[in-house]
């Protein structure tokens, strides 16, 4: 935990205690807050202590004590942000529904250990029969959850309403909460992966600091100058997971999975081509070798030129970094369209009872409000999956005149595909052995060929064989 | 040489006394070795005349009384949740769905012929090979030559080599993240100093295992070093001054003194080390690789996470925690029957 984190969490036991003195009246004392551009937490509020361990459960009960009606419905909302990642927005965001609706009252939960956690915590709930109303679910957990977790399909959820409820997303942002047709929940966070730049090493090494290679053709050799000119490394993509490899194979051309997404497709030679490109830029020295743990942190010492992975790592590289970074586009290989897969998460309703289902729907319009919208961006760094927020000023317009770079995740919104999940009830594992055989080619441990074909046998094995 | 023979009757002889009674309980909790704990702890209660004659049947019955609370508590917390693991061992289950579906022994023969099973096992071997050196005998070196080392020195010593022992594991596996970042990490900066092009200790499958073992036996190390110490003091001085006498030094009196006496604890290391080296290595492996790169740092335990907590494939996690039990039971077994045959208790 950084230092600010802590003080941070030390100011809001503070306040909490205090509140807990006075009752549960008055406003919570603003903490230190401070408004880095990228994801402006916006309402550092009371709490942040809260959800420094574990699971903690933050009754906003305090939002509640002016209205004078007992809540006829409690329910729980399951979430993955930390203090320095979205959980006051949480808190906030929380607090203004339980105000709007006296008759419902929404407890949100951190789970630790992000969606793999959450997803834990929630079979050992799911088994205990008192699953929360509404969570989180990672994009790249949908399909395993829709086929099985006992999650209710949203137009059970949505009663009359689904159709119209829709219209509030872009057509190819609706289809990352769907299963073979089904919508099975809302989607919330949303994030598309860019390129952060370091201006001062492209101008170090005689490059336009302002204009970031577009393609990764460009990116190969802006790298190359960089090495020979400043001895540093060029670039890194994200390895810690899939979420790159679909954008690099998909965007090359490749597909993960044959049309009917039941089988693996991943040793195309579009696919093949792809890992071959990523292997090279590790081979000629123009990617580290390096985990992301060890990457990210070199990028903000300055020691790698570019970096692809997720927009919401923002306020973490700007806490990090002595220059100013620059976001970009995520590059496309030339000629072929881009493809990127979405992060972060789609809100689901687990609950079996129908009165706290309404609830749960009620919550989830609101969550989705441009209202509300605007909070969660703000609060977290990611994209608005809703249309109409963007040039809003009253919700992200203004925003985006203040820091025009911040359109860079907005621009690519139309790019955006499913990130893929794997089929049947061993498609966990499939990413793994994904995972693996990407590594080992990255590593020249294997043939690229040999890698992918080894990894697409062995998974098509573990789903129940495809020829 | 002809010294020797005369050297060791006379070990034998002075370890056939009686110790000072603190120096034995020191010993005996450093070793809780199962002879030495059964020879302190039950001297045949019934044949003792002192204690007044019951009825026979409460007579036989209290003993079972007497161990009811552990035996619950050990049936509770290990032996249920073990039959419950040997049960889902032979089920497929996600954790999820209300049924489980017996699958007989698929999930053992499916789990033997895996490629990341035999990747795991064999890791798992390679990081008990590499961490015993710097584990035990490491430790037991230093707490000998520490132990020479007068007053103040030694207990800053001790003080300086136990202190990783109360970090936190994930806050020391950041400490040396930063440490070995390949890039500008303070270790390669230095190895560049001497003209090396360090390795990319996390990411090589070559170095991703002694960069684990390192920063676990960096861990662990200093917690074997005070046992050895607690060892060391409970060697009684005028066993060692006798030695002395006879004209023993240096390594003669390691060799003819030290060393047997201090068996029991280098055994009871060595055991508890094999054991936790897998346990121990998970939070590195955890919150470093991953496991990787392609599974090579990737070890018996971490597997069952990943399996069942990651795959939410609880049978498969069930039968490689069952396997993986059978193994170390084997392993301990094997280390009591070939090992404790020269572990010197005193009686």
């Amino acid at each position: 935990m950084s230092r600010r984190a802590f003080l941070k969490a030390v100011a809001g036991l503070g306040s909490v205690a205090l509140l807990a003195a006075c009752g549960g009246g008055g406003a919570a004392p603003a903490t230190d807050n401070v408004a880095n551009s990228a994801t402006a937490p916006s309402s550092a509020s009371a709490s942040s202590a809260s959800a420094v361990k574990g699971s903690v459960a933050v009754s906003s009960s305090t939002a509640k004590a002016s209205s004078a009606a007992a809540p006829e419905e409690t329910i729980e909302y399951w979430h993955i942000n930390t203090p320095a990642f979205g959980l006051p927005a949480v808190e906030e965001l929380v607090a203004k529904f339980n105000e709007k609706h006296s008759e419902i009252a929404v407890t949100h939960k951190f789970q630790q250990g992000f969606y793999t956690g959450l997803t834990q915590n929630l079979q050992a709930a799911v088994a205990a029969k008192r699953p929360p109303a509404v969570a989180q679910i990672g994009y790249n957990y949908v399909r395993y959850i829709s086929e099985n977790f006992p999650v209710v399909a949203l137009d059970k959820v949505a009663g009359g309403e689904l159709k119209d409820f829709l219209q509030r997303y872009p057509d190819n942002l609706v289809k990352l909460a769907q299963n073979k047709d089904v919508v099975w929940g809302a989607p919330y966070g949303l994030s598309d992966p860019v390129t952060y730049v370091n201006p001062e090493l492209l101008q170090a090494a005689g490059l336009n600091p302002e204009k970031a290679p577009a393609t990764w053709e460009e990116v190969q050799q802006a790298a190359q100058v960089v090495k020979s000119r400043t001895g540093k490394y060029g670039v890194h993509p994200q390895l810690v997971d899939n979420w790159m490899t679909q954008a690099m194979i998909e965007g090359r051309g490749g597909r993960m999975l044959t049309e009917n997404g039941s089988c693996m497709a991943f040793n195309s030679p579009e696919a093949q081509a792809a890992i071959q490109f990523w292997r090279d830029l590790i081979k000629d020295g123009l990617a580290p070798q390096a985990t992301d743990e060890e990457a990210f942190p070199s990028f903000t010492a300055g020691n790698i030129a570019m970096t692809m992975t997720t927009p919401a790592r923002r306020s973490t590289f700007e806490k990090q970094a002595k220059f100013a970074f620059k976001l970009a586009p995520f590059p496309e290989f030339r000629g072929y369209p881009r493809r990127l897969p979405s992060g972060g998460n789609v809100l689901m309703v687990f609950t079996q009872d129908p009165k706290k289902q309404k609830a749960a729907w009620e919550f989830l319009k609101f969550m989705t409000s441009p209202a509300a919208i605007t909070i969660w961006v703000k609060g977290t760094g990611y994209v608005s999956p809703i249309k109409g927020t963007e040039d809003d000023p009253r919700y992200l317009g203004n925003l985006f005149k203040e820091f025009p770079t911040m359109k860079v995740p907005y621009d690519q919104v139309k790019d955006i595909v499913p990130w893929v999940n794997y089929p049947g009830p061993r498609g966990l594992q499939v990413e793994q052995i994904l995972l693996d055989a990407r590594n080992a080619a990255l590593l020249g441990k294997t043939d690229v060929k040999a890698a992918l074909d080894g990894a697409m046998a062995k998974a098509n094995e573990l789903v129940g064989g495809c020829q | 040489m002809g010294r020797w023979p005369k050297l060791t009757s006379l070990w034998v002889a002075v370890s056939k006394q009686d110790r000072p009674a603190a120096a034995a309980a020191h010993l005996a909790e450093a070793a809780p070795g199962p002879r030495t704990a059964l020879a302190r702890h039950h001297p045949a209660l019934p044949a003792d005349p002192a204690v007044p004659t019951r009825r026979p049947a409460a007579r036989r019955l209290a003993p079972y009384f007497y161990v009811l609370p552990a035996f619950v508590a050990l049936a509770l917390f290990v032996y249920w949740p073990l039959g419950r693991t040997l049960a889902l061992s032979l089920h497929d289950w996600n954790l999820v769905s209300p049924s489980w579906r017996y699958v007989g022994m698929a999930n053992y023969s499916s789990l033997a012929r895996s490629s990341d099973f035999h990747a795991a096992l064999r890791n798992t071997v390679l990081y008990t090979a590499e961490i015993l050196p710097l584990a035990v005998v490491l430790p037991l070196l230093l707490a000998t030559l520490l132990a020479g080392v007068a007053g103040r020195l030694r207990s800053l010593n001790r003080t300086l080599i136990f202190t990783p022992t109360v970090v936190s594991f994930a806050v020391a596996a950041v400490v040396w993240l930063w440490m070995l970042n390949p890039i500008h990490g303070v270790i390669a900066a230095a190895l560049r100093a001497l003209g090396w092009q360090g390795p990319a200790w996390l990411s090589d499958p070559a170095w991703v295992i002694p960069a684990i073992v390192l920063i676990t036996c960096w861990k662990v190390a200093g917690y074997n070093l005070v046992l050895f110490f607690a060892g060391l003091t409970s060697i009684p001085t005028d066993v060692s001054e006798a030695a002395r006498v006879d004209g023993a030094e240096g390594w003669a009196l390691f060799r003819h003194i030290t060393w047997p006496l201090l068996t029991p604890t280098t055994f009871f290391v060595l055991v508890i080390t094999v054991i936790v080296a897998s346990q121990d290595t998970f939070v590195p492996i955890q919150m470093l690789t991953q496991g990787g790169p392609d599974q090579a740092s990737t070890n018996l335990v971490y597997l069952i996470y990943q399996y069942a907590f990651q795959f939410f494939d609880a049978g498969h996690g069930a039968a490689l925690a069952i396997m993986v039990f059978i193994a170390f039971l084997g392993v301990t077994a094997l280390q009591q029957g070939l090992l404790e045959r020269h572990v010197h208790y005193e009686r």
